[in-house]
């Protein structure tokens, strides 16, 4: 830079050459992190304790099991926000609120992504200018209500017995009751973090770019670095948790009809399974847990846990978390209590 | 937030996708996905690892051109004081987190869980899983035309647990490879982890052995072979225990989870 430049001109340059580094120091840091992984031996252990090795595993298995379904996630975001019509979603919905929020539950039929997937996607149909009310209805169906899930509850349990229908159904109640609560808030709007309801302020109704792609990749490093972060700590929680308490101290209070209930449910929000699978670990509990305890796990698994906790608040204040997490507990609870007296 | 603060997250975030992704395509291709899930997710896992690569790949370039949007914080009408810097704390904690684990995921060596973790998740409790899938009908057991020479741990486990007439399984002969998980004297469990989804759902299941040798080390690999015999031990919850003709030490499988 000569001493002629204007000086406003500076910042400009200044903060391109930084742009140009960020980016290019992580390629470098990645490419270099991958050769050590290439050169160094391909399994076994690095000498660290058995807690913390135990702890690394139990963290990187979450993340390797979750990515898929986040990046699946943003991508769908993407398209919804970027590249479906501006209309084409809404028109083919009802007008009327209860209704709407009842087909808007249904949607996860079509996708099928889990729970950590429907968080960027909640995001972007609110960046589209769904309601948080609507929004929140899908984000609490969608993992229950979505083709893979119910098949595989299906192959464990099979279609036969109570668990199954008690889990769908369940799902919608439990969405639609949601919806409902926050459509009943003074302004829900307020349940929403400032600097999201921001975004989405600015987001509906301005004219869309002509570039779509680069809209498309700007849009899914905006996501990952909210999503990122979020999962990597969630996982983290998980794995501690699962390190620092033993697992028989929730599994021997088995047969109690309360106390299983509660400890399903326990166990549920602690493991962060994801729940297109979470049945098949539910089943391995179902000869010393009761069916109504199994249900409860499968009912609010998908909705509130470690992970997802994490994941939200990257989108909701606090306040929404707990009260997400008191009507849920206590609608799981209830179904599951009930399903042990009665069945 | 200014917007080369924006740009570093941004960088953080595609840099720990673009990372993940190519370690866990490294892990498939090396064969080691399954230290982390069950096989049955390798497909789909390895597809949009695929699909995350160049797509982080090409945000990093919208980002270094600077093209890319203020994510969240960006907007964010701040209280300022003590809330802001809270968050700022918070979301510097999550950042060393993401770099951590993707730096331990791609620097160390993939492993199993380790015994502690079975010992600690009660193996061979009576209140733990015997529904993880075994196919075999108990009814069957009595005739010998059921083939069990492919059985693993897992489903003699279940067999065991399932059977309420314990002497039609007294005298067959086992040949199980699993790692030890110490017992009371002379004995020792028998157990391999069953995955059903990823590492941290792993169940341990296990066979407690019985044998006049010296029990080998915790988390030790090794070949059992004997028959199932009644447990010597009558206050125990398993009835069925392997009365150990040979205990052999073992290099571990090459993949050490059940399914």
């Amino acid at each position: 830079m000569t001493t002629t430049t204007p000086p406003q001109q500076r910042p400009t340059a200044v903060s391109r050459s930084r742009s140009l580094t960020g980016p290019g120091l992580v390629l470098l840091a990645v490419a270099v992190l991958l050769g050590i992984r290439l050169l160094s031996p391909a399994v076994g252990t690095a000498g660290l304790p058995d807690v913390v090795q135990d702890f690394l595993t139990l963290a990187i298995s979450v993340v390797v099991e979750s990515l898929p379904f986040v990046v699946l996630g943003i991508l769908l975001s993407i398209v919804v926000e970027v590249w479906v019509p501006v209309g084409a979603l809404e028109k083919v919905l009802p007008q009327r609120p209860i209704p709407r929020r009842a087909v808007i539950s249904l949607i996860g039929m079509l996708f099928p992504v889990c729970e950590c997937g429907n968080v960027p996607l909640a995001r972007g149909l609110m960046m589209r200018g769904f309601t948080p009310a609507e929004a929140v209805t899908f984000l609490v169906a969608a993992p229950i209500l979505n083709p893979l899930v119910i098949i595989s509850t299906a192959q464990a349990f099979g279609w036969s017995g109570w668990i199954l229908p008690v889990r769908i159904v369940g799902g919608f109640v439990i969405a639609n009751l949601v919806g409902w609560i926050v459509a009943a808030h003074r302004r829900p709007t307020e349940l929403l973090l400032p600097a999201f309801e921001a975004r989405c302020r600015a987001a509906v109704g301005a004219p869309r770019s002509r570039n779509r792609w680069r809209d498309s990749a700007a849009q899914f490093g905006g996501e990952t670095a909210t999503m990122m972060p979020a999962l990597f700590v969630g996982a983290g929680l998980a794995a501690a948790i699962q390190v620092a308490v033993p697992r028989s101290t929730l599994v021997s209070i088995g047969a109690n009809p309360v106390l299983s209930v509660a400890a399903m449910m326990l166990l549920a929000m602690t493991v962060s399974l994801c729940s297109n699978v979470d049945a098949f670990f539910a089943l391995s509990f179902a000869s010393t847990f009761l069916p109504g305890s199994i249900t409860a796990f499968l009912i609010i698994g998908p909705i509130i846990d470690v992970k997802m906790i994490a994941l939200l608040r990257t989108t909701f204040r606090a306040r929404f978390l707990v009260l997400l997490a008191v009507v849920c507990v206590l609608f799981a609870a209830t179904v599951g209590l009930v399903m042990n007296v009665l069945v | 937030m200014s917007s080369s603060e924006s740009r570093l997250s941004s960088s953080l975030g595609l840099g720990s996708v673009l990372a993940v992704a190519l370690c866990t395509l490294w892990l498939a291709l090396a064969g080691h996905l399954d230290l982390y899930i069950n096989p049955r997710y390798s497909v789909f896992t390895v597809v949009l690892a695929a699909v995350a690569v160049p797509a982080s790949i090409a945000g990093l370039v919208v980002t270094a051109r600077g093209h890319g949007h203020d994510h969240d914080e960006g907007h964010e009408h701040r209280p300022g004081g003590a809330a802001r810097r809270t968050r700022i704390v918070l979301s510097g904690v999550a950042a060393l987190v993401t770099v951590g684990v993707t730096a331990a995921m791609l620097v160390l060596p993939p492993t199993t869980l380790s015994a502690r973790t079975a010992q600690q998740r009660s193996v061979d409790s009576a209140t733990l899983s015997n529904a993880t899938g075994s196919q075999a009908a108990v009814s069957l057991l009595g005739s010998t035309s059921v083939d069990t020479s492919e059985y693993g741990v897992k489903d003699w486990a279940a067999l065991i647990r399932q059977t309420t007439d314990t002497t039609s399984l007294v005298g067959k002969r086992v040949d199980l490879t699993g790692f030890v998980v110490p017992g009371a004297d002379g004995s020792f469990t028998l157990t391999r982890f069953v995955i059903s989804c990823c590492a941290v759902d792993a169940q341990p299941v296990g066979i407690g052995v019985d044998t006049d040798g010296t029990v080998p080390a915790q988390g030790a690999w090794v070949r059992v072979r004997g028959a199932l015999a009644a447990n010597p031990d009558q206050s125990a919850d398993a009835r069925i225990v392997i009365r150990a003709a040979t205990v052999r030490g073992v290099k571990q499988p090459e993949d050490p989870y059940e399914y």
